[in-house]
């Protein structure tokens, strides 16, 4: 029997269960993309190593690969990461193939991390190294390079009162004159310092516990629809800043939006125009904010920065 | 094409204001609100211009002649059109030096 569900603005149907995805009711609108679980051998079939180009690779500390995605634009995309297996996108983004590692713990995190916001990219959306929060109906989407403290920030913001909507990438669209955010996975990933600092009753607020690795993985609730996109906030780190600053990015950075994509590797020519049409609506119709704070601080003093912000009394 | 100080010359000039400027297909823009980016599909590259070299861009695409999306230009921004040829002539050959426009400069049939 199918399992359905939808993340990043994509229906989902797959033959297998996805924990904190793939529990949705099958009658959802849009044509889904369908999920399979293969071996390594079937993802070889009709790819061509020699028709594909490398879009992307890093290598770990180590200096060995961790992860690569090459590009045939007739087999579509290969996403491989070392201990996470590797999946296969079509090119339209209607079909994901995974052949994941043995192991438990993680073992749909290229999944959830890289194919999902990848089919998503390829089916239409914007996707976003972001993530997001929503508030009286409204979505704010926090920005930043890794580390910066978006998890952070949004799971903050949870705790008083916001519901989360993506906790490190964020798919758009745009829709009647706004832009529209899309709920990711229904899956955060807490740092286990952030969790030990939350009291019991915090963490359950937060969610269910799902797993345990690098981080813990929550299961959340969240929304079944997109939600217009009210603000966009740029995460700077400043040692020595002593109240959170909020300042209006004015006027709108074309390339701090542009440099903003979770899918810089897919280059087809749909999706860089897309990239540019959603971009330019948020650069028109969103506010776009950077934030300054010390890390020292805490993150309690950006949410009620924050929250002061979306919603001034 | 441009004179020892970098002027363009009135020749050069007169033969892109009665010439047609398009932008190649694989050329998109969209506004910024203060910038207009234009992107290269075909390079996967972006390029800047300010939010006029966005209405400029406009215009051109709707007419025949650069000499006609100047008079309209002078019209929308309320300037003398001597001084909006000379912007949109500049423009033009700028974005042309860049592989971002073509200029068809045949002479009118």
């Amino acid at each position: 029997m199918p399992f359905h569900g939808r993340a990043f603005g994509i229906q989902l149907e797959a033959d297998f269960k996805l924990p904190g995805v793939l529990n949705g009711n099958g009658r959802e609108p849009g044509v889904p993309t369908h999920l399979k679980v293969v071996s390594r051998e079937a993802l070889d079939r009709g790819w061509h190593a020699e028709n594909a180009a490398r879009t992307f690779d890093a290598d770990g500390p180590d200096g060995r690969p961790v992860i690569t995605i090459d590009y045939d634009p007739d087999a579509g995309y290969r996403v491989w990461a070392r201990n996470h297996g590797e999946c296969r996108i079509s090119p339209n983004g209607s079909e994901i193939l995974c052949a994941p590692p043995h192991a438990k713990a993680g073992r749909w995190r290229l999944l959830i991390g890289q194919a999902l916001p990848l089919a998503s990219a390829l089916r239409g959306f914007e996707v976003l190294h972001a993530s997001a929060v929503a508030i009286d109906g409204r979505a704010a989407g926090f920005v930043g390079a890794s580390g910066a403290g978006k998890t952070s920030l949004a799971l903050q913001l949870v705790l008083e009162g916001a519901q989360l909507l993506a906790d490190d990438v964020l798919a758009l669209e745009v829709g009647d004159g706004e832009v529209l955010a899309h709920a990711g996975v229904r899956t955060a990933n807490v740092p286990h310092d952030q969790a030990a600092a939350m009291s019991p009753d915090e963490l359950g607020r937060l969610g269910t516990i799902v797993g345990d690795s690098d981080k813990l993985h929550v299961k959340f609730e969240t929304s079944d629809r997109p939600l217009p996109l009210a603000a966009i906030y740029f995460l700077r780190r400043e040692t020595g800043i002593g109240r959170p600053s909020i300042e209006r990015i004015d006027p709108p950075d074309p390339a701090l939006l542009l440099g903003s994509t979770y899918v810089f590797h897919v280059p087809t020519r749909e999706r860089l125009v897309n990239q540019l049409d959603v971009c330019s609506q948020i650069a028109q119709t969103v506010g776009m904010f950077g934030v300054r704070f010390d890390p020292a601080h805490g993150v309690r003093a950006v949410s009620v920065a924050v929250r002061d912000h979306l919603n001034p009394s | 094409m441009h004179e020892g100080n970098g002027r363009v010359t009135d020749e050069v000039a007169q033969r892109v204001l009665d010439g047609r400027a398009t932008l190649p297909g694989h050329m998109v823009y969209r506004s910024f609100v203060a910038e207009t980016v234009i992107l290269n599909l075909n390079s996967g590259t972006y390029h800047g211009t300010s939010a006029v070299g966005g209405v400029m861009l406009e215009r051109l695409a709707e007419c025949e002649k650069v000499r006609d999306a100047a008079r309209n230009l002078a019209e929308h921004f309320d300037r003398p059109v001597d001084e909006i040829e000379r912007d949109i002539v500049d423009f033009c050959l700028s974005l042309q030096e860049r592989g971002l426009i073509v200029l068809d400069s045949s002479p009118a049939r």
